[in-house]
């Protein structure tokens, strides 16, 4: 695969169906072919669920139009995706995070996710920082407790009590 | 759907055709401003970053399909998850803004082409949808502002199996955010009569 150099996003086959445009030859194909249909794409049923909360009560959705939504869904993920990881290539680091997520959103053009998740990150991080600190706290509360006594009725247990 | 007898929106003089259509378009401007204010509330209130709508793994394994991709923080994901719903929920307001126009109570396919179409940042998306997708019947558009009452309505899960994937239940009244509209307006699901329309969809 090419390296693309700077920002260049555009030329560049970006996506998750490039990766598959391969067909493998041999037996088995077709459901090799579907196993990683399901792959990519995030499930119908998890996907239809979200379309149906903001859609009014007696409104229906079409099969087709959930597939739709599907591709659409994972095609967003990778076009975000993509754009995080060339900065994070830019910047010669290693790891996607959170910040580069929501960097790429806005760069992008989704302002208005880029500015929801920020927040949504923020309070992640602090709902972090307080469970890991609880974590802390029940771990150092244990290891302040005195051990229990062994008791040893071997002549030979060197133990100490 | 009974049409609303009373047009909001009086047409200007020598212009008889578009102040309607401006009407609807700063309606609909309305209603995704009511989304993302809505979003941006509910997200302030979030407490459960362990319990999400969409599978963690699966959301992983879409990033990694990029070559390119190497490490992923455990955030990305998560951040994912919300992106993906809050994307899920744009474009379907979209969408379902052109199934109205064409007066139609089921979203299709080239109702979300057509959303594509009218979204500058869905512009990434144009490949999904084919052109011919796009049918429109937009041009006779009349100006019934379609909206519900403001009557909540509680819609419990109906015996359906629970998808283990899915912990997270979203509050019942999300679409109300979007299609909340004042009392003037015609009201979903009572055909003439007042039956309130199918739950299966």
């Amino acid at each position: 695969m090419v390296d693309s150099i700077g920002p260049n996003h555009s030329n560049k086959q970006r996506g998750f169906r490039s990766n598959y445009a391969v067909s493998g030859g041999g037996g088995g194909d077709e459901e090799e072919g579907a196993v990683r249909e399901q792959e990519r794409l995030l499930p119908i049923a998890n996907v239809g669920r979200i379309m149906k909360q903001i859609l009014p009560p007696n409104a229906k959705i079409s099969k087709e139009a959930k597939e739709t939504m599907q591709e659409c869904v994972s095609e967003f993920i990778s076009f975000v995706t993509g754009e995080a990881s060339d900065k994070c290539h830019r910047e010669k680091r290693k790891t996607v995070n959170g910040d580069d997520i929501c960097w790429a959103l806005g760069s992008l053009g989704f302002d208005d996710y880029g500015d929801s998740l920020k927040r949504y990150l923020i309070r992640y991080r602090e709902a972090e920082g307080e469970r890991l600190a609880n974590q802390n706290k029940a771990a150092a509360a244990e290891a302040a407790a005195p051990e229990p006594l062994h008791f040893s009725f071997d002549l030979m247990d060197k133990r100490r009590i | 759907m009974e049409n609303n007898p009373q047009q909001s929106g009086a047409p200007a003089p020598g212009y008889p055709s578009q102040a309607p259509y401006q009407h609807l378009l700063q309606q609909q401007q309305q209603q995704l401003q009511m989304f993302w204010s809505y979003q941006r509330q509910e997200i302030e209130g979030v407490n459960d970053f362990k319990n999400h709508q969409l599978p963690l793994a699966r959301i992983k394994k879409i990033m990694k399909a990029d070559e390119d991709v190497r490490m992923i923080s455990a955030e990305a994901p998560i951040l994912f998850a919300k992106a993906c719903e809050l994307f899920i929920l744009e474009l379907t307001i979209r969408s379902w803004l052109h199934a109205e126009e064409n007066k139609r109570r089921t979203l299709q396919k080239n109702d979300i082409a057509a959303a594509i179409t009218r979204t500058d940042i869905f512009d990434f998306l144009v490949d999904i949808v084919p052109r011919d997708e796009i049918k429109d019947d937009s041009a006779a558009l009349v100006a019934s502002p379609a909206g519900v009452t403001g009557v909540p309505y509680f819609y419990p899960p109906m015996g359906q199996p629970v998808d283990p994937a899915v912990y997270a239940q979203p509050p019942s009244h999300a679409w109300q955010s979007v299609w909340q509209t004042g009392p003037e307006d015609g009201s979903y699901g009572s055909g003439g009569g007042g039956a309130s329309g199918n739950l299966d969809g």
